[in-house]
């Protein structure tokens, strides 16, 4: 309240960051709450795989916090995009380690599957199967649009890429998933 | 099929990524055109059916229990995935924290008289039984306080903990907490054992007092080697 005082306009994130740099113990907390959910959901579209996606999503908050620490992060910024930026590079970086175990990892996660705790809502299975066939790339597409909302000029700045290559594979992926979904009943 | 236009513009359409004169144009098209409003009506279809399932909702335990979980991360080995530059940028900070509270506060000095530090305060402590304190002070254990530490500081805990157990100042950390209640002072002390001690506001001097006497008795610091100790005695 003290910062909206001194600071109207500012973005009601920079309180927490303030806060955070003076030491509140409590600020960090307060980002994790707000947005645990949306970076999750973010690297779960992006990976279809929830055992990634906890763990994506978790080094995204530890990276962040490190930004924090070092003074990377300009409190003016808005903290979620940030924190998007660094959940879809960790996405990245993990597809590009992985790229040569994809299929073991693949076959691991079947078997994970057990262990990922249920869901209320769960879609048919084959409905994640479904999506879980698509390329990374594809999927990295589809969740900055579908989920995320961003716009072509957005999503081109993120994964740097002119606008119309966006709009050619956010197709293409629509394509592949029409086909992929096409015999599971939804 | 001859429509005018690019399927990847209909998906552009369903995007609001077209002009208003083109978006007239589409709308006047799949009016009349059955294979591109199924188009446009399959990818919408699809596109929520890709939303359900990214954003279906975890249960409430999962979302309880995330903070505990990435606090929990940060007190074990790092895998190849989480290899990152993260702790060697906390070590130094780590070791710069060890060396003021080392110098400037001492070696498990409390306030010269009875009262309770004005916050409420932790004490954390590893120290080899028969290690005098002096020894101690320079490279083999430390101690630390940190000031306002809640059960909600966890990810800030571990962060310190990880980043004492790879500075190689502390040869194990291990948590026990020590509840300062009338008469119920829970202490769970051994050898080489860390101490973490939780003294609130309004907790009794006489029981801090008491239970330093403890951790004097059990070893873990040696007595008349360190005239801080009288001191806080």
């Amino acid at each position: 309240m003290l910062h909206s005082a001194i600071m109207p306009d500012c973005h009601p994130d920079t309180e927490l960051v303030i806060a955070f740099r003076q030491g509140d113990k409590n600020a960090f907390s307060g980002f994790i709450e707000k947005y645990q959910k949306r970076v999750y959901h973010l690297a779960r579209g992006i990976t279809a795989n929830h055992h990634i996606a906890e763990e994506v999503s978790q080094e995204t908050f530890i990276r962040f916090w490190k930004s924090l620490r070092a003074d990377r992060f300009d409190q003016a910024q808005e903290v979620y995009p940030y924190l998007r930026i660094i959940c879809i590079n960790l996405c990245r970086d993990y597809f590009s380690a992985q790229k040569r175990k994809m299929e073991h990892i693949n076959e691991m996660d079947i078997v994970a599957k057990s262990d990922c705790p249920s869901q209320s809502g769960q879609d048919a299975p084959q409905v994640m199967q479904a999506i879980e066939s698509l390329s990374g790339e594809q999927r990295e597409i589809l969740t900055l649009r579908v989920v995320e909302g961003l716009s072509y000029e957005e999503i081109s700045r993120h994964i740097n890429c002119p606008v119309g290559t966006v709009m050619s594979r956010l197709f293409r992926a629509r394509m592949e998933l029409k086909a992929k979904l096409g015999t599971v009943k939804i | 099929m001859n429509c005018p236009f690019d399927n990847e513009r209909l998906s552009a359409y369903l995007d609001n990524e077209v002009t208003e004169t083109e978006r007239g144009q589409i709308e006047a098209h799949i009016n009349g055109c059955n294979h591109c409003r199924e188009l446009v009506r399959s990818f919408r279809q699809n596109d929520a059916v890709f939303h359900k399932a990214v954003q279906s909702e975890m249960p409430a335990d999962y979302w309880n229990s995330y903070q505990m979980r990435l606090a929990g991360k940060l007190t074990h080995k790092p895998g190849a995935f989480r290899r990152t530059l993260f702790w060697s940028a906390l070590v130094p900070i780590a070791a710069g924290i060890l060396f003021v509270l080392t110098f400037y506060r001492g070696l498990f000095v409390a306030p010269p008289s009875t009262t309770l530090p004005a916050s409420d305060d932790v004490v954390f402590a590893e120290a080899r039984p028969t290690t005098p304190l002096s020894l101690m002070a320079s490279s083999e254990a430390v101690l630390v306080n940190i000031a306002n530490m809640d059960e909600n500081d966890l990810f800030e805990t571990e962060i310190l903990k990880r980043a004492l157990a790879e500075s190689g100042l502390v040869e194990k950390i291990r948590l026990t907490k020590l509840t300062l209640k009338n008469k119920d002072i829970q202490i769970h002390l051994g050898k080489l054992e860390a101490v973490f001690i939780w003294a609130q506001n309004g907790d009794s001097p006489i029981e801090l007092q008491a239970l330093k006497e403890v951790i004097i008795n059990n070893g873990l610091i040696e007595e008349n080697k360190n005239k801080r100790h009288s001191e806080w005695r």
